[in-house]
C-alpha cells in the first residue's frame, strides 16, 4: 500500500484542488454580486432598500449559521438534482458553494461598507450613476478587502472540503479518513495534513501579496 | 446667476424629550441670489446647516421645499438623468478631499472625464492642462496617500475643474489644512475664479476664509440666514449677534483685562472717561482721526485696542479708545459727523494702572 502513497496523495490533492477551485469560482461569481447588492441596499447604501436588504440578509444568516457538516447533509436532495448524485466530488462542490456564497457576500459587503461615504458622495457630485459608482468607485476601492476576504474563503473551503470527504466527497479529507484513520496509516494522515498546511500557506501568501499590490491607501 | 428661493430642508427626527417624531428644520426658508463670477461665502458655526445648504445646491440633499436655480435650470425639478448631467457641470471640493485612494492623482483628475465619456487622448491632454493650472503636474503618478494635504486639495480642485464647470462648491475645503497651506489653496481658488470667471460658493466656519477671498457673505444660524451682504459691509457693520461672534475671532475687539469688573455707565459723571469703539474702512482709514480729536477738542486719547486689516486691498479696522478731558461730547459729535460707525461702550472711572 505504501508504494501507492504518492499516487494516492496526488489524486487526493488534485481532487481537493478541483473541489476548492470550482466552489471558490462559484462562491466568487455569486458572492460578489450578492455582497454588492447587500452593500448598496443597506441603510447607508446608495440604493437603500430595506425590504430587499432584510430578506437577503436573513437568507445569508440562515446559511451562515448552519454548520457545514449539517448543510452538507441537508443539501443532499437538491444536490442530487443538480449534479445527479448526492456523493462524490461534484456533489461536494454544491454544498461547498452553498456554504461559501453567503460568506463571500458578507465579506464583500463589509469591505464595501468600509469605504468612506465621502468618496461616494464626491462621485455623486460629479454626476456618477449607480452603475458607475459600483464599477468605478466601490469595487476598485474595496478591492484589497475583497481579495483578503476571498483568500479567507478559499482557506475555509480547504477545511470544509476535508469534511466533505467524510461523505464520500473524495480529496485529501477522504484519504485521511479512509486510510489514515480507519486503516491506522499514520503516514497517510501526516502527509495529508502537511499537504493541507502547505496549500493554506501558499494561498495565504498569494492572497496577502495581491491585497498589498492593490492597496494604495497607505503611505509607501 | 444662482438663486435659492425659500429653500427648506426638514428632517423627521425623534424628539428625545417627548419620544415622538417631530420636524427638524436643518434649513429654514433660505433665499439667496448669487451673482455669476463671484465668490459667495456662507459662514456659520458647526450645526448651523452650512453643509446641508451647500448640498441643496447640487441636490446631494434635495430640499424638502423651495427651488434652486442654476442659471436657468431649476435643479429641484430635474429628473435623475438630467440631474446627473447638471452635476457634471458643478465641481465640488471637500474638507476631507474625498479622493479615490486606489487611483493615482492622474486617475482622480480623469474620473469626471471618464464619466462624460471623453476619449483617452483628450483626457490625457486635459489632465495635464488642469494639473499644471493647480500646480501638481509632478505628482500625477502618485497615489493620494503619498502626497500632502495641500496637494490633495489641489488634486480635488483639479478634479472639480476638469470638466469645465460653471460653478464650484467648496465644502470647508481648507478646514483640514494648516494656515500656510490654507492661504495658498485660497489663493488658488481666487486665481481660478479670476482666470476662468468661475462662480464659487463656499461654506466655512472661519471668518478669515471669508475675508481672504469672498465678495459676499451670508451668515447662517440655526438653518436661517440672519445677515448677508458684501464682505466689507458685514465686517465693518455687523448687525447680528451671530455675525459679531464670528467676527470676534478675526477682529480683536475685547477690552483689556484691566477693564474687567469696572462699571460702565450710560451718562458721564465728574471723573469719568468715555470709552468708545469706532470702525474705519476705505479711505477714511487713512484720515488722522486721533490727532484731529486731540487738536480740536483738547481731549486725551488713549488707544486701548487697535486692529487694522485689509479686505481685498480695502483697509478696514477698529479702534477702542478712552477719551479724557473737557470736551468729550464734542469729540463724540465730531466722530459721528464723520459718518464713522461709533459705538459708545460707556463712561468709566479711570481704572487703576492706566495713566495718561
Amino acid at each position: 500500500m505504501s508504494n501507492d502513497l504518492p499516487a494516492l496523495l496526488i489524486k487526493g490533492s488534485l481532487e481537493t484542488l478541483y473541489m476548492v477551485g470550482m466552489s471558490s469560482l462559484f462562491a466568487f461569481a455569486a458572492g460578489l454580486p450578492l455582497g454588492v447588492i447587500l452593500s448598496v441596499t443597506a441603510e447607508t447604501g446608495i440604493l437603500r432598500n430595506k425590504p430587499l436588504y432584510s430578506a437577503l440578509s436573513s437568507v445569508v444568516n440562515v446559511f451562515r449559521s448552519v454548520p457545514y457538516i449539517i448543510l452538507m447533509v441537508a443539501l443532499m436532495k437538491p444536490t442530487k438534482w443538480i449534479v445527479g448524485s448526492s456523493i462524490g466530488i461534484n456533489a461536494a462542490i454544491v454544498s461547498l458553494s452553498a456554504a461559501a456564497i453567503p460568506f463571500v457576500g458578507r465579506v464583500v459587503e463589509s469591505s464595501l461598507r468600509e469605504i468612506d461615504t465621502g468618496i461616494i458622495e464626491a462621485a455623486q457630485s460629479m454626476g456618477a450613476g449607480t452603475g458607475e459608482i459600483i464599477y468605478k468607485v466601490l469595487l476598485p476601492e474595496g478591492l484589497p478587502g475583497i481579495i483578503a476576504g476571498f483568500t479567507l474563503t478559499v482557506i475555509n473551503l480547504i477545511g470544509y472540503s476535508a469534511m466533505a470527504g467524510v461523505l464520500g466527497g473524495g480529496g485529501l479529507g477522504d484519504l485521511a479518513v479512509r486510510y489514515g484513520y480507519q486503516r491506522f496509516m499514520l503516514d497517510v494522515m501526516v502527509s495529508t495534513v502537511i499537504i493541507m498546511v502547505l496549500m493554506v500557506q501558499f494561498i495565504q501568501i498569494i492572497g496577502d501579496k495581491l491585497a498589498a499590490l492593490t492597496r494604495h491607501d497607505r503611505n509607501g | 446667476m444662482i438663486r435659492l428661493s425659500n429653500v427648506n430642508k426638514i428632517y423627521r427626527i425623534k424628539d428625545p424629550g417627548i419620544s415622538e417624531m417631530r420636524d427638524f428644520y436643518a434649513i429654514r426658508d433660505v433665499s439667496l441670489d448669487i451673482e455669476e463670477g463671484s465668490i459667495y461665502g456662507i459662514i456659520g458655526r458647526s450645526g448651523a446647516g452650512k453643509s446641508t445648504l451647500i448640498r441643496c445646491v447640487n441636490m446631494l440633499e434635495p430640499p424638502t421645499s423651495g427651488q434652486v436655480f442654476i442659471n436657468d435650470t431649476e435643479m429641484t425639478s430635474l429628473p435623475p438623468d438630467a440631474l446627473r448631467d447638471a452635476r457634471r457641470k458643478i465641481g465640488m471640493i471637500f474638507q476631507s478631499f474625498n479622493l479615490l485612494s486606489n487611483r493615482t492623482v492622474y486617475g482622480n483628475i480623469a474620473f469626471p472625464l471618464e464619466l462624460v465619456k471623453w476619449k483617452k487622448t483628450e483626457i490625457r491632454d486635459r489632465v495635464h492642462e488642469i494639473a499644471s493650472l493647480v500646480g501638481i503636474e509632478g505628482k500625477l503618478d502618485q497615489y493620494p496617500a503619498q502626497i500632502s494635504g495641500g496637494q490633495k486639495q489641489r488634486v480635488g480642485i483639479a478634479r472639480a475643474l476638469a470638466n469645465k464647470p460653471d460653478l464650484l462648491l467648496s465644502d470647508e475645503a481648507t478646514s483640514a489644512l494648516d494656515p500656510q497651506t490654507t492661504k495658498s489653496v485660497l489663493r488658488l481658488i481666487r486665481d481660478i475664479n479670476e482666470k476662468l470667471g468661475l462662480t464659487v460658493i463656499l461654506i466655512t466656519h472661519e471668518m478669515n476664509v471669508i475675508k481672504e477671498i469672498c465678495d459676499s457673505v451670508a451668515v447662517l444660524e440655526d438653518g436661517k440666514i440672519v445677515e448677508h451682504g458684501p464682505v466689507l459691509q458685514i465686517f465693518t457693520n455687523p448687525l447680528k449677534k451671530a455675525t459679531k461672534e464670528l467676527l470676534s475671532h478675526v477682529i480683536q475687539s475685547e477690552l483689556p483685562e484691566s477693564f474687567a469688573g469696572l462699571e460702565f455707565r450710560q451718562f458721564p459723571s465728574r471723573n469719568s472717561e468715555l470709552v468708545l469703539q469706532i470702525w474705519l474702512f476705505g479711505s477714511i482709514a487713512a484720515n488722522p482721526i486721533v490727532s484731529d480729536l486731540v487738536r480740536k477738542f483738547d481731549v486725551d486719547v488713549n488707544i486701548l485696542v487697535a486692529h487694522i486689516d485689509n479686505i481685498r486691498s480695502v483697509p478696514f479696522g477698529t479702534l477702542i479708545m478712552q477719551l479724557a478731558g473737557e470736551d468729550k461730547e464734542g469729540a463724540l459729535g465730531y466722530l459721528l459727523d464723520m459718518k464713522l460707525r461709533v459705538e459708545v461702550i460707556g463712561y468709566v472711572e479711570r481704572p487703576a494702572g492706566i495713566t495718561h
